[in-house]
Parts: structure tokens; C-alpha cells; sequence
């Protein structure tokens, strides 16, 4: 299994990092862009695979460690980057999605590739919601701020001038699945631990996150909050989101299962 | 007409979006310098805050530790007027329907938060904390603040998928007024839930109860805390007890604190362990013959009278945040 997932691992790795190169010189070359996405698909079925197999092997979804999280949060980014690119023709944006999904995989080679015992804590259906909705989230917002990246630079990531859009469906799809992942959590912690609420530092940061996605919805809209500022918004969120994801564990001891 | 004026721009001001955002960053920016300078103050800073309901910790510890707890006090302040403006938001849709049915996925995320937030609210003020409650195997004890009696019948141990021992499991029955409430096994993510109070187990302590000590005057049986003669002015008192893995300075459990008094060097302690050879102590030579041990479960009990606002509140924010994903889904 360890082979098979180093295997895999690189696999996915390499088709990002050289799909993110022949997307970016394909910005005007149409074969080099299609080679490109026709690469980044391939190492997202890698990425598909081997997270089918590492689930079939222990029976739960594998998402604890440094390896696994940064692997799943790769799938969402770069799976939600291709529905874009097809629903909004968003070329643009794919090399920079790509980077990401393939700098997510360089973080995780430096994570342990073992399968861990899920310890009983985390035996639960809730976690898979959980987990699953919060990278769903993270895939989303980090898109966000992609998003918001490109319309700084005057750069378009849409080849049907739909970036507003786009950055519209990432804040909003990403702020439903982010409450849902509140929602699992909190009603797990109650199961768990007895409180649906802990003064832990894991869930006072996703809370903030929370509380800043909750305010981004409710401007988003509004005339006064267009432009630079939403594009703001959208990268300062995903700075948050990465702070509660990757520093909190960095610079603090956290009692939450995913640190 | 001036003042209906001023209040009119005061209503406006209170449900504008605007004011929850300026509001919310607030509170988020509270919160993150308030934890981290908490953390960097006391890493267990938060274990003690959930030791008690938020009340009790605001009304006993917060004093305590200001100026360090400012920030709590400017969240409790900041989270009271978040959802002042988001229930004058709501009630002004629920007047005007300026959006007809369309914007009530939205309402019903609004009425979800408000409710988590009545629950957290009645949770804090009326709800107990029980942490660590001890109970031997086969015995009983009371649970403070609750007025309940926890009874623990059995133990046993839960095998893994590959067979080997996973998880601990308890059988444990919850008492008030000599009547059975409630009864059921309990282990990680399955509490015993009775109402609004939660049984959730801790793990299983193996404490000693006793000891068993031969001296070069005779041998005793002492119990932990007690302290028996082994001879005409001379005792054997045992003053601690480390269960099996807990560590002491450099004793490791398990093992017992042995005080000698009376004896011909006028006292002295020493720590026994299985296994360990004579040692001396007061005049004494000493040896564990043998330790009775005995299996504890370990609970946190914790009643909290707003758990079912929050539990409604938590499913209409569901309700609402499918509804809205199912509005979004149609619409492109």
C-alpha cells in the first residue's frame, strides 16, 4: 500500500505541477491548454483512486495527518477548479488552481504516508461530514481568493468574463458547506465530549472563520463592497482559513483530532 | 417629527447588513488577539474555562485573572449586540416579506443562529459542569450541582476491527431520589444522554485501595490515606498512591508513599513498587508484598437546559442552508 500511494502520490503531483506549466504557456495556445487539463484530470483520478484505495483498505475515509488533509484539500481544489473550468470556461484560473492543488501535494510529501489506526474519537459518521464539508469549504474559498488574485491583477479567469460570478459561487457554495461542517462538528464534539461548544483554539479560529464568511455573504452584494474590496475579503479569508488549518497546529498544542 | 426621524435612521442603522459586518469583524478580531494572548498567557486557559458553564467562569475566574480576560468581556459585550442586530434584521423581514418567500432560507439560518444562541445563553447560566467524577466499579456517587447519583454496574473492553482491545465500556445508570433516570453503556462518542444531561466517559482509572507491606517487624495491610501499627509506637502510614502509569517527580505508578513513624531512627518515607527489593526507612526494612487495586470509571457530567434550543437551532441552520443551496442549484 505504502508503494502504491508513493506511487500515486507523485503521480498526481507531477501531472499538477506540468498541467499548471502547459495551462499557463497554453493561455494562447489552445493543444498546450487542452494537454494541460487533459493532465491536471489525470492527476485528479489519481488522487480519486488513491484516496479510494486507502479508504478501502481501513475502512474510513483516511483524512488524519499532514499527508491526508493536504491530499484531500488538493482533490477539492482541483476538482472544483476543472467544474469551473467547464461550467465557465474559467481557463485562466487553472494555472494558478494547479499550483495550488500541486503545492498542497509538496506540503504533504513531508507528512507521513502511513495509515494511522482511527482512534475511537474519531469513529464516527460525523466525521466524514465533517472533514468532508470543511475541505469541500477550504477547495472553495481558496478558489475565492484565486478569484480575487486574478481581478487585482486585471487578469481574466474566465474566458466568458464570468470571474464576479465565479467568485460569487465560491464565497456562497463555500460558506454553505463551511456552516454544514459546523453543524457535524459541533454536534459531534456533544456525542464526544459532552458540549456541542469547547473553548478549544481549533474551534474558536473556525468560528472566526465562520463569523468572516457570515459578514462576506452579507456584502457581497452590497455596491459599496464591489471591486478591490470583495477581492480583499476573499484573500484575507483564505489567510485565515489557512492560519486555522496549517498554523494553529504549527504554533499551538490543539486537542482537535485534525490538527 | 424630529424624533421620529432619529429613529427611523436608528432602525435603519440597526438592521442595515452593514452594521452586522462591521460588528462581526469586530467580534473576529477580538476573539483571535484574545485567544492567542490567552494561550500565550496559560496554555491551560481554556481546559479551565470549560471546566465550568461560562457563567461560573465569568462571574469566579474572569474577575481573577483581569486584565488578562478583557477580551472575553468585550466578546460577551460584542456577541450581544451581533445578535441584537441580526434579530432586529430578522424581524424587519419578517415585517415587510420585502422579498416575499425567496429570502426565507436566509430567515430560517437567522432564527437557527438565534436559537444557538438562547441555548448557549440559558446553557451558561442555569447548566452544571461535573468534571472527573471518580466511581469505583460496582459503587456509586453523587454528581455536585446535579442532583444526581451516577452508578457504574460493569466494565468491559470493546475489540477493534482486527480483534484487539479498542475502546473501554461502561455500564452506567444515572439515580435521583432513589429512582433509576436512565441507563446504558457508555464509551468515546456514545454518552449516556438523559434529557439535558450528558454522561460522557473519561476512561477507566485503575486506583489502589490498599497496600500490603512486610516490615522487619511484622506485615500490615494499609489502606491508602490510613496508616496502621506494626509494632508497640511504631506505624506504617501510606500517604499516596500512583495508579498504574501515572508518574510522580521520579516514581512511576504503580507504587505507594510509605511514611514510618516511631521507629528507631525516629521516621522516615520511602516510595514502594512491585517488584522493588527491601528498602529502609525510620529504622524499618520494607517490601510491597501486595496491592489491591481497583477499576474507576472516570466521567464528565454536564446539564445543560439549552441543549434542545441548540440542537433546533442547529437543524433549522441546516434546513435553511439546504434550502438556500437548492434556491442557488435552480437558479443556474
Amino acid at each position: 500500500m505504502l508503494e502504491f500511494t508513493r506511487m500515486a502520490h507523485y503521480v498526481a503531483l507531477g501531472c499538477y505541477a506540468l498541467a499548471a506549466l502547459l495551462c499557463l504557456a497554453g493561455w494562447r495556445a489552445e493543444r498546450l491548454r487542452r494537454a494541460g487539463v487533459g493532465l491536471a484530470a489525470l492527476g485528479w483520478v489519481a488522487q480519486v483512486v488513491l484516496l479510494a484505495a486507502r479508504w478501502g483498505k481501513v475502512g474510513y475515509l483516511p483524512v488524519t495527518g499532514l499527508f491526508s488533509t493536504l491530499h484531500f484539500l488538493a482533490v477539492w481544489l482541483v476538482g472544483m477548479a476543472l467544474y469551473l473550468g467547464w461550467r465557465y470556461r474559467a481557463r485562466g484560473l487553472l494555472p494558478g488552481a494547479l499550483a495550488l492543488g500541486a503545492a498542497s501535494l509538496a506540503g504533504a510529501s513531508a507528512g507521513s504516508m502511513d495509515l494511522q489506526p482511527l482512534s475511537p474519537a474519531l469513529d464516527t459518521p460525523l466525521f466524514l461530514i465533517h472533514v468532508a464539508t470543511s475541505f469541500a469549504a477550504y477547495g472553495l474559498f481558496g478558489l475565492a481568493a484565486l478569484v480575487g488574485v486574478y481581478r487585482f491583477a486585471g487578469v481574466p479567469g474566465s474566458a466568458l468574463g464570468e470571474d464576479r460570478r465565479m467568485l460569487d459561487e465560491c464565497l456562497y457554495l463555500g460558506y454553505l458547506l463551511f456552516t454544514w461542517c459546523m453543524v457535524a462538528g459541533s454536534l459531534w464534539a456533544y456525542l464526544a465530549w459532552g458540549s456541542y461548544w469547547t473553548w478549544r483554539i481549533k474551534g474558536l479560529w473556525s468560528t472566526i472563520v465562520w463569523f468572516f464568511y457570515s459578514g462576506v455573504i452579507h456584502v457581497r452584494h452590497r455596491p459599496a463592497w464591489q471591486g478591490w474590496r470583495l477581492n480583499a475579503l476573499s484573500v484575507a479569508g483564505f489567510g485565515l482559513v489557512l492560519f486555522t488549518f496549517l498554523g494553529l497546529g504549527l504554533l499551538f498544542e490543539t486537542s482537535h483530532p485534525l490538527r | 417629527m424630529g424624533i421620529r426621524r432619529v429613529g427611523r435612521a436608528v432602525w435603519d442603522l440597526a438592521v442595515a447588513p452593514g452594521a452586522f459586518v462591521v460588528l462581526s469583524v469586530l467580534w473576529c478580531l477580538d476573539l483571535a488577539v484574545g485567544s492567542i494572548l490567552a494561550y500565550r498567557a496559560d496554555p491551560r486557559f481554556w481546559m479551565k474555562m470549560d471546566a465550568v458553564p461560562f457563567n461560573v467562569w465569568l462571574r469566579e475566574a474572569a474577575p481573577a485573572q483581569w486584565p488578562g480576560s478583557w477580551w472575553v468581556y468585550g466578546l460577551v459585550g460584542l456577541t450581544y449586540l451581533v445578535v441584537a442586530s441580526l434579530l432586529l434584521c430578522t424581524l424587519n423581514w419578517l415585517w415587510r416579506r420585502r422579498r416575499g418567500w425567496r429570502g426565507a432560507a436566509e430567515v430560517l439560518v437567522h432564527l437557527g443562529f438565534l436559537l444557538i444562541f438562547a441555548g448557549f445563553v440559558l446553557g451558561s447560566g442555569f447548566g452544571a459542569r461535573a468534571q472527573g467524577v471518580r466511581v469505583a466499579v460496582g459503587g456509586e456517587a453523587e454528581v455536585p450541582d446535579t442532583g444526581y447519583r451516577l452508578r457504574v454496574e460493569a466494565v468491559d473492553t470493546v475489540a477493534g476491527p482486527d480483534g484487539r482491545p479498542w475502546d473501554v465500556q461502561t455500564r452506567v445508570s444515572l439515580w435521583r431520589g432513589g429512582e433509576k433516570v436512565a441507563e446504558g453503556d457508555v464509551r468515546t462518542n456514545r454518552p449516556l444522554i438523559a434529557g439535558t444531561t450528558v454522561v460522557y466517559p473519561q476512561g477507566v482509572q485503575t486506583v489502589i485501595r490498599s497496600a500490603r507491606i512486610a516490615t522487619t517487624r511484622g506485615s500490615v495491610e494499609v489502606a491508602v490515606g490510613a496508616e496502621a501499627e506494626v509494632a508497640q509506637g511504631v506505624t506504617v502510614a501510606v500517604r499516596g498512591a500512583l495508579s498504574p502509569g501515572q508518574r510522580w517527580g521520579p516514581y512511576f505508578g504503580p507504587g505507594v508513599l510509605v511514611e514510618v513513624r516511631g521507629g528507631q531512627g525516629g521516621g522516615g518515607r520511602a516510595f514502594l513498587s512491585p517488584g522493588m527489593g527491601p528498602v529502609r526507612a525510620g529504622g524499618l526494612g520494607l517490601r510491597l508484598v501486595d496491592l489491591d487495586l481497583e477499576p474507576n470509571g472516570v466521567y464528565n457530567v454536564h446539564q445543560d437546559p439549552g441543549v434542545w434550543f441548540v440542537m433546533v437551532g442547529a437543524a433549522l441552520l441546516t434546513l435553511g442552508t439546504l434550502w438556500a443551496a437548492a434556491v442557488y442549484f435552480a437558479r443556474i
